[in-house]
């Protein structure tokens, strides 16, 4: 008799233990999937502003390296003048957008970064200085803010990988 | 009830390997295209001054700007790799709950 129901005993603990792992091991699931790596979530809004800013960077460097090098001092302070501010209000709308989102630190910065070049640019156009606005500088400059703006298309592109989605390298258009 | 957490452990790590694939992809070609502009825009800038077309004054400030720009594709390539970890432990996880979930159905 004693016998028997040690051997039940044995038997309905071997069971027990095999749920009981089987518990523990999901909680442990559940709470690890609670556990996610902090990334904002794929923001199409995002997508469309750094769109508008390529727009007007693209346009306002394609505007000045239209105008003959001599002239191009006069257009910054005159017809030009206006666009430099609407880019900078553009960058600067975007920023904080980017800075209110949570777990978006990457494109807070890369937004900071873009506006911190784009002043420099800009002080360099009014700045006078012999060389400021020759076709080398202005085509560097536009390569460099290229490279800002490529890397906000692709930091929130990436997101979709999150989600197992496939990232898509989208271009200003 | 029979449970084979070996196999299940593998399809888990099977899936999380796959599903960080494409982000692997994507790091590895976006540090190869952040070099390449790098690079070209460094080129340029020494051409410029070589040339005589940008001034040591506004060289210095390009470069500086430069250095800028491989920050931001820096944070770009963090989202990748961060983006590609996410998927890869979503994979993971739902490959060894579903199993486990299975097991424990059974089991009940």
């Amino acid at each position: 008799m004693r016998y028997y129901f040690a051997v039940q005993t044995y038997s309905a603990s071997g069971a027990f233990l095999t749920m009981r792992t089987l518990v523990v091991l999901l909680l442990f699931g559940a709470a690890l999937t609670g556990c996610a790596i902090p990334l904002s979530a794929y923001d199409q809004a995002s997508i469309d502003r750094t769109t508008e800013i390529s727009r007007s960077i693209l346009a306002l460097y394609q505007e000045m390296m239209m105008i003959d090098p001599d002239e191009r001092a006069d257009a910054v302070r005159g017809s030009l003048r206006d666009a430099h501010g609407d880019i900078e209000t553009q960058i600067r709308l975007h920023l904080l957008r980017e800075q209110a989102r949570a777990l978006n630190d990457e494109g807070a910065l890369v937004a900071e970064n873009l506006l911190a070049s784009w002043q420099a640019f800009s002080m360099n156009h009014f700045s006078g200085e012999e060389t400021a606005l020759t076709d080398a500088t202005l085509e560097i400059e536009r390569q460099i803010l290229e490279r800002h703006l490529r890397s906000a298309f692709v930091a929130e592109e990436s997101k979709k990988l999150a989600r197992g989605g496939t990232q898509t390298n989208q271009t200003p258009e | 009830m029979a449970l084979d957490f070996e196999k299940i452990f593998q399809a888990a790590l099977d899936a999380g390997v796959e599903a960080a694939r494409p982000g692997g992809e994507a790091a590895v070609a976006w540090v190869r295209e952040s070099a390449k502009a790098n690079e070209a825009t460094l080129r340029s800038i020494a051409e410029g001054v070589a040339k005589r077309q940008i001034s040591k004054e506004t060289a210095e400030m390009l470069l500086r700007e430069s250095a800028r720009a491989l920050q931001s594709e820096a944070a770009a390539l963090s989202v990748i790799i961060k983006a590609s970890a996410q998927a890869a432990i979503n994979a993971f996880l739902n490959s060894l709950f579903g199993a486990l979930s299975s097991a424990l159905k059974l089991a009940l």
